[in-house]
């Protein structure tokens, strides 16, 4: 079953990302029965924000109210120049919360071909792309 | 009463998938070391081998992360809630082939991976995919400029390829920017190419500007020349501007607080007073220089490194292989940048320069070709066309 992302969410988070650009814009998502139904912006507190990002811990506090609300908790972030699959960087960082779903956005080709989104879960290093549809609401 | 203890995702595999573990009231390090003992493997997910905590693990009371308290000191009392959350990090680094391609850039301390970032980051307008367009355009495409915005709205010609290195021999009668942009991608697959097949005019030259972050001028006219340089005055955008004109080429760069094109050529000549490439000729290598120089003063602006040609005309002569620098300032009194403009907004310059307009020499090009209506290549059009009535000595103007 593919990962359902409702239009309005996929604009948002395009939104997002454009908003921060040249910056990596990140944020939380939260899934119920393989659809997101929620995203919040967080702040990317990284030192070095146009190529890393790291959820602000004040904003990170949002997965416990997720997961109380007993959705499945993932996260997104954006790429402004390379392409939407992780970089060695994301994957490492990936041991940190292994299996959860990562959105990634890349604008690389958003003048042109449009912004791109894909999903991915990363385990023991081993990155596995979840398909994922837009959905109409 | 306890203390709760909200435990994540990543940790529930130690907590036999509990999400909520109950703990003894106390400091937060000597709640975490009791988890530590009841759970074994936690105290390698929260601790480094010296016993820190893990940079990237945050715990919170009541949602306020200890940092903010008093640390692994913080009290806790009945009924608080801890959490232990894992950060969310990452980035977009380079690819492996990225990393081979711009080794020797990122060898540089002045470029590095930050640099290169920069330069991968910038969008660039190129107005002309000519003379001086070519080599500007290879150059930054080369270096990994992420994207490229080319105007133009010629076909290649046989006569361009005696300079204009981004098109081949099968690709005349090509349009310009199409030839242009698979020439780039192929060179350099990581570069975004925004191709802008019109001709540069008064209604559509804000519009387009606004898109790029920096303006390398390869122009070949007079009237695009001033329109580019009013439209980059009137957006405080830094425009790279170059001009050739047979054995001689100049650069220099123009940004907000030193000075424009006006200032410096507050008028346009007398149409056909100074000749184009096209009449007078050009030493094919000539635009080379020139145009390599101005991909060179582009990537600096965008590294933010050095010593762009601001204030200052940088003049060529082919012949002698001399180099001179002319220094140059702001004139207060300029229509466009000075202290009071009396040009605000995009003037009609084919009529400013005495020139006909697009539309009238687009139909003569149709007429000179025959009824067919087809665009003829350019060294069959009427020698009254703009690009070929291109000046390019004195008031340097010329770009090809």
């Amino acid at each position: 079953m593919p990962i359902e992302l409702p239009r309005s969410l996929a604009e948002a988070l395009v939104q997002h990302a454009r908003e921060g650009r040249p910056d990596e814009v990140c944020g939380i998502v939260g899934v119920r029965d393989g659809r997101i139904v929620r995203l919040e912006r967080a702040r990317n507190v990284a030192e070095q924000p146009q190529f890393r990002f790291e959820i602000d811990s004040r904003d990170l506090v949002k997965v416990i109210e997720l997961d109380r609300a007993g959705l499945e908790v993932g996260f997104y972030h954006s790429h402004p120049a390379t392409q939407a699959y992780p970089s060695p960087t994301d994957i490492a960082f990936a041991r940190l919360w292994p299996g959860a779903l990562q959105l990634m956005v890349s604008l690389r080709d958003d003048r042109t071909t449009g912004p791109e989104i894909h999903a991915y879960r990363i385990e023991n290093d081993v990155v596995r792309q979840e398909a994922l549809t837009i959905v109409e609401e | 009463m306890a203390v709760k203890v909200y435990i994540p995702t990543p940790f529930r595999a130690l907590t036999g998938n509990q999400a909520r573990v109950e703990a003894r009231p106390g400091t937060v390090h000597e709640l975490l070391t009791d988890l530590e003992h009841r759970f074994p493997g936690m105290r390698e997910r929260l601790r480094d081998q010296s016993g820190k905590l893990h940079p990237y693990v945050n715990v919170y009371v009541n949602s306020l992360e200890i940092n903010e308290l008093e640390g692994e000191s913080t009290p806790l009392r009945d009924g608080d809630e801890v959490s232990i959350i894992p950060a969310v990090a990452g980035g977009q680094v380079f690819t492996p082939e990225q990393v081979e391609r711009y080794s020797r850039h990122l060898l540089l301390p002045q470029v590095g991976p930050i640099g290169q970032r920069k330069l991968m980051n910038a969008r660039v307008l190129l107005i002309g995919a000519g003379g001086l367009g070519s080599p500007a355009a290879l150059y930054l495409a080369a270096a990994g400029v992420g994207t490229l915005g080319i105007v133009d709205f010629d076909v290649v010609d046989r006569t361009n390829l005696q300079r204009q290195i981004l098109h081949q021999t099968d690709d005349v009668g090509k349009l310009k920017v199409v030839s242009a942009k698979e020439t780039i991608e192929a060179m350099n697959p990581n570069v975004t190419v925004e191709t802008h097949n019109m001709i540069l005019d008064s209604t559509n030259a804000l519009d387009l500007f606004r898109q790029y972050d920096l303006i390398v001028n390869g122009v070949d006219n007079f009237p695009a020349r001033y329109l580019a340089n009013d439209a980059a005055v009137m957006l405080g955008k830094t425009m790279v501007d170059g001009g050739i004109n047979q054995f001689e080429g100049l650069v220099t760069v123009y940004q907000p607080g030193y000075g424009c094109y006006r200032c410096l050529y507050p008028e346009p000549p007398p149409p056909g007073a100074v000749p184009s490439c096209a009449e007078a000729g050009v030493l094919g290598v000539l635009p080379g220089i020139v145009g390599s120089m101005q991909a060179l003063e582009a990537i600096k602006l965008i590294l933010g490194i050095g010593e762009p040609l601001l204030g200052k005309l940088l003049l060529f002569d082919a012949l002698t292989m001399e180099f001179r620098v002319l220094r140059t300032r702001r004139d207060p009194n300029c229509p466009v940048c000075g202290d009071h403009p009396t040009i605000t907004e995009l003037i009609d310059y084919h009529e400013f320069c005495g020139i006909p307009h697009p539309p009238e020499l687009l139909e003569q090009r149709a007429t000179a070709a025959g009824t067919n209506g087809t665009v003829p290549p350019a060294s069959t059009a009427a020698p009254a066309r703009a690009r070929e009535a291109e000046p390019v000595a004195g008031p340097v103007a010329g770009g090809d």
